[in-house]
């Protein structure tokens, strides 16, 4: 299948999250992560890509995505750790945990993996072929990330 | 984790709710708005004179300096002809890209057992439709499109040669093309050497031939214009019309910096390697579709190198010596996988004897390796001979 307008509005809907969630946890700022769902979306519009299946069309966004963040950290000179910002726009509620500030303070290597793993709850094998990763390494980073992620929750939990 | 997975995803929702305010509208007039400057931009370009402009970043700087020393060396087998000048047909027909046609071009000519990479590229999008015919009457030139990634922009072009017998004699052509940003075309054509390009007939049609010119990266993917100069169509020297045209063919074109596929770039300091008595210092390393490239650095004054040459010649033989046994021994081992050095190009060398593009006296040498991501790797380390640095 190949991009239509109707096709286009359609994916837009579906995938939207997906791909804005993607940048945000690169680029950290809505701004930036605006910007770059545009570029992705108008790169979706332009290309020639011919999908067999809808998940193929979510994994070539993400794919793009991912690049585009990639390509904007050289030019923006974002260095991955700076400062989240702190009015994010979601509720935690009493009886919830920040879970979506302690990925993000997460070093990249393992937000990512985080992200799509239980986000987008994409297998081991699936992040490895988005990430350009092998299976083990992704293992190893979801290990660690979750690690580090629990370790944070409980100081959360503790303060 | 399971309640705090719904935590996340639910806090995700929000922000991705709360946070995106960009509507398939939106996209649309953009991309919309996009295609009607491109038309503008192309329109003016083709009766436009090449203006001065700002050299830009150090980065592109440093680019541009590696650039010359690498040409520079080339230069040395390429004695610029000077070309009679005579009456010719120049027509320039500029369209707005039509959809796909470059993708197309390669599906047709280049598939995946010539050019896999660059096909899997395309596929993921990175690609730029040109479109752009030039003919002298004699030759036809067709610039089909840009691809590639960031460190390795290739040129796609159709040649048609207008003459039966000429094309009749010869299978494949040589053509050597300036390919420059439009500052360097204008005022500093002499520092550069073209680049060299094999074109191969067409299964089915006599004088027609296809081409990929890989070109420089540093003003192909910064997004300005670029100035295409087809300067010498060399013939086989073994087929039986033996010939070499200066064509009058040129294009100008501006492809978006970032329709390049991207390729990571690491900087590292003070990583000494030392090997046969000479300290390497590693300073850059790079990885992208088609390879990966690590960048030394080391000062040849002082080593055994250098010693009872008549001149600098002599020495650069000598340094060229030492860049090829070197390279035969090096090993990129990415989380214990041994990568060789590529087999069909090791990569470069060049040696600045006077400081002109770095430091005097020193030598860069860049061996290129497999394609392996550096950046995600959990452990890298380079071997040359008996000799292993671990860089991470």
């Amino acid at each position: 299948m190949k991009i239509t307008q109707d096709s286009f509005l359609e994916a837009y809907e579906k995938y939207k999250n997906t791909v804005y969630s993607v940048i945000f946890n690169y680029v950290q700022n809505i701004d930036d992560a605006n910007d770059l769902q545009q570029e992705v979306f108008i790169k979706l519009l332009n290309s020639e890509v011919d999908y067999e299946t809808e998940e193929h069309l979510k994994n070539w966004l993400i794919r793009v995505a991912i690049n585009m963040c990639k390509n904007h950290a050289r030019r923006s000179r974002y260095i991955s750790g700076d400062a989240i910002p702190e009015d994010l726009p979601y509720e935690v509620k009493e009886d919830e945990m920040d879970v979506l500030s302690n990925v993000l303070t997460l070093p990249e290597k393992y937000r990512i993996p985080i992200h799509l793993y239980y986000y987008e709850e994409y297998s081991v094998k699936e992040i490895g072929m988005l990430l350009d990763m092998p299976e083990s390494t992704v293992k190893i980073r979801l290990k660690r990330g979750r690690e580090k992620l629990k370790k944070s929750l409980l100081k959360e939990e503790l303060a | 984790m399971s309640s705090l997975k719904l935590q996340y995803k639910k806090q995700v929702d929000e922000l991705c709710m709360a946070g995106c305010s960009v509507t398939a509208e939106d996209i649309l007039a953009k991309a919309r708005e996009r295609q009607l400057d491109a038309a503008e931009v192309i329109d003016d370009k083709t009766d436009s004179n090449i203006s001065d402009k700002s050299k830009g970043s150090i980065v592109k700087f440093e680019k541009a300096k590696k650039e010359k020393a690498k040409v520079n060396k080339a230069k040395k087998a390429i004695w610029k002809m000077v070309v009679a000048a005579a009456s010719v047909l120049l027509i320039c027909t500029t369209t707005l890209a039509a959809t796909g046609k470059l993708s197309e071009w390669y599906d047709k000519y280049f598939g995946d057992e010539k050019e896999p990479v660059t096909k899997e590229i395309i596929k993921e999008g990175y690609l730029y439709d040109i479109n752009q015919s030039v003919t002298d009457g004699i030759f036809s030139v067709d610039l089909i499109g840009v691809t590639g990634d960031a460190e390795t922009p290739k040129l796609a072009m159709d040649i048609y040669i207008n003459d039966d017998a000429l094309a009749a004699a010869h299978d494949e052509i040589r053509l050597m093309v300036y390919i420059l940003g439009t500052y360097q075309y204008e005022n500093e054509l002499d520092l550069y050497s073209p680049w060299e390009g094999h074109a191969k007939r067409d299964e089915n049609v006599p004088n027609l031939y296809h081409m990929v010119i890989t070109g420089p990266p540093v003003w192909m993917c910064n997004g300005e214009e670029v100035v295409v100069d087809v300067w010498q169509i060399v013939m086989d020297e073994d087929a039986e019309i033996w010939d070499d045209r200066y064509p009058n063919i040129k294009f100008r074109y501006t492809a978006p910096a970032d329709i390049f596929y991207p390729v990571s770039y690491f900087e590292y300091e003070d990583m000494k390697f030392s090997q046969g008595g000479i300290d390497y210092y590693l300073t850059r390393g790079e990885y992208g579709p088609y390879r990966s490239e690590l960048v030394f650095e080391y000062d040849y004054e002082g080593t055994a190198l250098v010693g009872g040459e008549d001149n600098y010649l002599e020495l650069e033989g000598k340094l060229q010596d030492n860049w090829l046994q070197l390279v035969d021994t090096m090993v990129l081992v990415v989380d214990g996988v041994e990568y060789p050095v590529n087999a069909e190009d090791k990569g470069y060398t060049y040696c600045d004897e006077k400081g002109e593009f770095g430091k005097k006296n020193h030598c860069n040498i860049h061996p290129y390796f497999p394609s392996v991501d550096l950046e995600t790797a959990e452990s890298v380390v380079i071997k040359a001979g008996d000799t292993s640095y671990i860089l991470k």
